[in-house]
């Protein structure tokens, strides 16, 4: 490239002077709620906790994935990061600055220097305009005047992007979806930026386009050493292309390390079902993971404690004395009457009657059981739920089997490696890691 | 473009279905694009075969095409010809196409928001389906419609079959677009990406749910461009590349040694980081010769002869076969099966 946006001085000034071993980007106990509101007084009577307290930092040149499933929050927390949403609390900081406290000049400087690049392009770009005009935008805001050197830097750039310099002046519905995710690739690139939010970057692509466009943004982020902060769920996208990952889960972070640590032996239970949930390439493994419970919870009401409780496989027996199987039926007894699905045959909402023995077998539930406030608990459960009252048989269960995991929040545990919050991982805790695949 | 597609395909039991020579345009203003070109397969009963290609390849278009399903125009069936049990759908008259459409085939879509009018609840559009296939009454239908809820795993359907669509998460309105699909007892479903809008932990259910369809002897067409979902699912795939199959065979064959230069391309886009790959933004894909040859790295000078190579057999194995002319008599296809093999290691070692 022969010429880029160039940096002002007294940027160049401060990156002389400032601490290169500070992160680029550091987010700390991001929050982010919306009130729900009453219609007519606006009383706020709850608050979707979209983000609630996400932290993780990204250095200079490095790609950090964050992943996770809708409503995780992810989005979220990337349009907190640029101030596309307002935080309700943390910090984000860009080269050591708060974010909230820039103004005039410097606000400027963070929105150049901070690029975004959406899943559709085609919300990007303005399609009476031809592309190169779409992509001087960000250039003519920010200042650059002189048309000729627009021009210029944007024919540059479209060719380094894998397009023509002529393309410029084509209209975007005469580009292909890849083709457009090039463009807004090369319009986040023309202010010279250091970090790329790149939210979905591919998700409107597949097979080969996607790859070539993943291999293009790793190419440009190693040669412009640029910073990128990758919103995905597609696991393979993080998988080829980031350093490390953050994995979400109802506006949490549950997990985080360096990719391979956490893709290749996942330690938080729930990137362990959303890892063993993806298809393998080996047709002869069929297998996929289940959670113990189907539901996700609503943002608005997460789960006590860990707000993968209800739905982890690893959920900490309240006594050490129950074999793991038989714990895991009991606890998935509970948990399904608690979010409402039973199976058949007990048919609850239709009125017919079963016996506790149909319950039992439907549930898989274990007899016999060592702990006999466990089994006289789990017994009268079954006698509810044959009676048809599932309330009465959810409070039985959740005074008997209140497990650690549904009254502590987990803290970040000191015997793994890398971030991971779950009991499992904490040595105060009589509870030890289950191995991956274990 | 090929004759021996019939006898290529296992004949112990007559197929369910036998699509031969397929092709269908796209009319626009400016041009007429070949979007089928030559589409020819057979699916047996109970088989679960998958077509897969990315954007553009034509295998919707394919689907949709069995049915006739697509909208004419701007598409136009220009050839070739689909039998179901050994009659012909388009010759037959359109009532009985549209019969056998409603009754043996049902279409399962993307997004199942298509499937479903967001005006009725979903009780009442599965109702009208049932209806419309057998002749019960009222009360025995919601029996029914309740029954087929909880058989594609809706959670206390009885209380749900009133909802309407928008009261369901994705993943439960695809369940739902199945359910109706699965309401006159059809011989063959034809799936088009049906787990792509949806999250992983919902897309890992949905294929245990058509796992479970196929389980009870439906036959299942599954379209997509994700080759972790064929791998989930086929017995056999049909990989499909700019409107033309280039290679098919059994599931576990093929992954283990893709053959077509196409579908090695394909498998490479999966493999780890970086696939580094030079290719330029814009390829076009050619009228006549391969279709692949543009991007192929072993093309030849023969590859633009002539249509598209008919397929050959790829080694011993007597149900794969690529159209490439490395496969061709008196060609060694050595190189090209070998990287094929490297490929699908380097993509193996990945997962
Ligand atoms: S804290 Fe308990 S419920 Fe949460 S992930 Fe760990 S084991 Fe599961
Ligand atoms: S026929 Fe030629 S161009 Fe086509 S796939 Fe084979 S080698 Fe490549």
């Amino acid at each position: 490239m022969t010429e880029r946006f160039p940096k002002g001085d007294a940027e160049a000034d401060r990156a002389g002077a400032s601490d290169t071993n500070s992160p680029l980007l550091e987010v700390d106990g991001l929050e982010t709620h919306f009130p729900i509101t009453t219609r007519w007084l606006r009383r706020e009577v709850g608050r979707i906790r979209a983000v609630d307290g996400v932290s993780f930092a990204i250095d200079r040149g490095e790609a950090f994935g964050l992943v996770g499933e809708s409503g995780s929050g992810k989005t979220t927390a990337a349009h907190s990061i640029l101030g596309l949403e307002e935080p309700t609390g943390g910090a984000v900081r860009f080269d050591g600055q708060l974010v909230d406290e820039l103004t005039g000049w410097e606000l400027q400087q963070f929105r150049r220097r901070a690029q975004l690049v959406v899943q559709n392009p085609d919300d990007a770009f303005n399609p009476r305009l031809p592309v190169g005009k779409s992509v001087a935008e960000p250039l003519a805001l920010h200042g650059m005047d002189d048309e000729e050197r627009r021009r210029a830097i944007v024919a540059d750039l479209l060719e380094r992007v894998g397009l023509e310099a002529t393309d410029a002046n084509r209209f975007p519905h005469e580009f292909s979806g890849g083709e457009k995710q090039r463009l807004s690739i090369a319009r986040a690139l023309v202010v010279n930026p250091d970090l790329i939010v790149a939210d979905e970057p591919t998700s409107a692509l597949d097979g080969r386009v996607k790859a070539d466009v993943l291999s293009l943004l790793d190419e440009l982020r190693r040669e412009f050493d640029i910073a990128v902060l990758c919103i995905s769920h597609d696991i393979d996208v993080v998988r080829r292309f980031c350093d490390r990952v953050g994995v979400m889960y109802l506006g949490e972070l549950v997990e985080r390390g360096e990719t391979e640590a956490v893709l290749e032996s996942p330690a938080h239970p729930y990137t362990r079902v959303l890892i063993g949930s993806i298809p393998s390439l080996d047709p002869s493994d069929r297998s996929l993971v289940r959670p113990l419970t189907e539901t996700v919870p609503a943002p608005s009401d997460p789960p006590s404690g860990c707000r993968f409780h209800p739905r982890c496989q690893e959920l900490i027996p309240p006594t050490a004395s129950l074999e793991r199987e038989d714990w895991r039926a009991i606890a998935r007894f509970r948990f399904a009457l608690q979010e409402g699905t039973v199976p058949e045959p007990i048919a609850v909402d239709s009125g017919t009657r079963v016996d506790p023995e149909t319950v039992r077998d439907a549930f898989d539930l274990p007899t016999d059981l060592p702990n006999e406030g466990i089994e006289d608990a789990v017994e009268a459960a079954t006698r509810a739920v044959a009676d048809g009252d599932l309330e009465r048989a959810r409070e039985r269960l959740a005074e008997s089997l209140s497990t650690v995991c549904e009254r502590t929040q987990p803290e970040a545990g000191d015997e793994c490696e890398h971030l991971v919050r779950c009991h499992r991982y904490d040595s105060t805790i009589e509870a030890e890691p289950i191995p991956w695949r274990g | 473009m090929t004759d021996d597609h019939i006898s290529d395909e296992r004949t112990s039991t007559e197929p369910l279905l036998a699509v031969d020579g397929l092709r269908v345009h796209v009319r626009t203003e400016r041009e007429t694009i070949r979007a089928v070109d030559g589409v020819s397969f057979e699916l047996c009963r109970g088989e679960t075969v998958c077509l897969i290609g990315e954007s553009g390849s034509g295998k919707s278009v394919t689907c949709e095409s069995l049915t006739r399903l697509v909208p004419e125009p701007p598409f136009e069936i220009v050839g070739g010809c689909v039998e179901f049990e050994g009659r012909d759908l388009f010759a037959a008259d359109t009532g009985r196409c549209r019969r056998v459409r409603g009754d043996r085939i049902a279409h399962v879509f993307q997004n199942p928001q298509s499937a479903l009018d967001p005006v009725y609840t979903v009780g009442e559009q599965l109702i009208e389906t049932i209806e419309i296939h057998e002749d019960v009454p009222k009360t025995n239908a919601r029996d029914r419609a309740i029954g087929l809820l909880r058989q594609v795993g809706i959670p206390r359907p009885a209380d749900r079959i009133d909802d309407y669509p928008h009261e369901f998460s994705g993943g439960m309105c695809q369940r739902v677009a199945i359910a109706i699909a699965l309401t006159a007892e059809p011989d063959l479903v034809v799936a088009d990406e049906p787990t792509t809008a949806v999250d992983v932990t919902v897309q890992a259910r949905l294929i245990e749910l058509l796992r479970e369809v196929t389980d009870g002897g439906t036959s299942l067409l599954v379209v997509t461009h994700d080759l972790r979902v064929a791998a989930a699912l086929a017995d056999r795939l049909l990989v499909m590349y700019g409107g033309t199959i280039v290679e098919r065979g059994p599931i576990e064959e093929l992954f283990e040694r893709p053959a077509h230069p196409y579908t090695q391309a394909l498998f490479e886009s999966y493999a780890g980081r970086s696939a580094g790959s030079d290719r330029t933004a814009r390829g076009d894909v050619p009228a006549d010769g391969c279709r692949f040859r543009s991007e192929c790295p072993h093309a030849v000078e023969a590859c633009s002869d002539g249509e598209q190579p008919p397929f050959y057999a790829v080694g011993d194995d007597s149900d794969r076969r690529a159209s490439c002319v490395h496969y061709g008599p008196g060609n060694d296809p050595g190189a090209v099966l070998e990287a094929g093999a490297t490929i699908a290691e380097a993509e193996g070692s990945d997962d």
